[in-house]
């Protein structure tokens, strides 16, 4: 179930968060339960004390691809300087570009996304734009030189699962050869089977794993379920419909069973 | 002379014969050799240019470090 970015090969299609697990033992261990594809890293301001230093150490020990974000930007300068300063100390052209454009939703601020998308491709990154569902948001991205993008689910942390199944599915319809990650709103992995079933081709999530009674073992269930949902979309699904059809033959059927 | 560091106002000396660059402030500072990335005034200065730039009064340096993410 790998999956490529570029040159890069990931073992696995789900992007895990590594913020808010109730201790680091707790993400390390469920880290190694789902064996993600890749795990997403942030910046924060450091001194004397090292306190990034620890974290990064867990990280390092995994050698598995890292996504920065640019998690807490509000506009196009912050993102793009954030952009540049994740480059120098992670050594990837990988940005996951957050810009919030409303504090209450955490919806991302559509105008300056492209905006900075724009920008950021000149200097030779791989943006992995954290999106709307909006299918003319996706045109500007794509036309902006994304291949990946990552619409939202639900709003980030709130657990909802798909707000808006329809504009998913028609933004998988639409770019069936653009990289498509649900990024935010999971809350179970029923709702990661749903969107890899849809086709999607990875999902991202951070709080439903580490908000979870046991991180570790909500992280393998979300593992399998990604897993799971991928092979159903490759096996085909059958098309629902109105009225019941029977699964035993009919041929054949013993005559006491007929008036 | 005054610089903002992660926010902080900090004092330095000003010595036009031994000028402070961004390596020195960043020893003061005791993060060399931690995982770190730097912006001097808004430019992001790859680590091994830090000795190449040189510190004035005003200057706004910003200091990160790897960090929790989603």
């Amino acid at each position: 179930m790998t999956l490529n970015i570029g040159d890069t090969i990931l073992q696995s299609r789900l992007f895990l968060g590594t913020a808010q697990y109730p201790s680091p033992k707790a993400l390390e261990q469920s880290i190694e339960a789902a064996q993600p594809g890749l795990v997403t890293v942030s910046l924060r301001r450091e001194s004397k004390a090292g306190k990034g230093q620890d974290f990064w150490n867990i990280i390092k020990g995994f050698d598995l691809p890292v996504l920065p974000n640019t998690a807490g930007c509000h506009s196009v300068k912050e993102a793009v300087t954030t952009a540049e300063m994740a480059r120098e100390i992670f050594e990837t052209n990988w940005i996951k570009l957050e810009i919030i454009g409303d504090d209450y939703t955490l919806q991302p601020d559509p105008y300056g996304l492209v905006e900075a998308t724009e920008s950021l491709i000149e200097k030779g990154f791989n943006v992995f734009p954290y999106m709307t569902d909006d299918l003319v948001l996706a045109q500007k991205l794509v036309n902006a030189g994304c291949d990946i993008l990552m619409p939202w689910g639900a709003p980030i942390g709130s657990g909802r699962g798909v707000n808006n199944p329809y504009a998913l599915k028609l933004l998988r319809d639409r770019y069936p050869n653009i990289t498509l990650v649900v990024d935010a709103g999971i809350g179970a992995p029923s709702h990661a089977a749903q969107v890899m079933e849809m086709g999607y081709d990875a999902v991202l999530l951070n709080t439903a794993v580490a908000k979870a009674g046991d991180p570790p073992v909500m992280a393998r269930a979300f593992a399998q379920s990604i897993e799971a949902g991928r092979s159903a979309y490759l096996a085909g699904i059958i098309a629902p419909q109105e009225s019941g059809e029977a699964s035993t033959p009919l041929i054949d059927k013993p005559i006491w069973h007929q008036k | 002379m005054k610089v903002t560091i992660n926010g902080q106002p900090k004092d330095f000396p000003g010595d036009y014969e031994a000028p402070l660059n961004l390596y020195d402030v960043l020893a003061q500072e005791e993060v060399i050799g931690m995982m770190i990335a730097v912006a001097h005034n808004g430019n992001v200065i790859p680590k091994g240019d830090y000795a190449q730039i040189f510190i004035e009064d005003g200057d706004i340096i910003e200091i990160v470090a790897p960090m929790q993410g989603g």
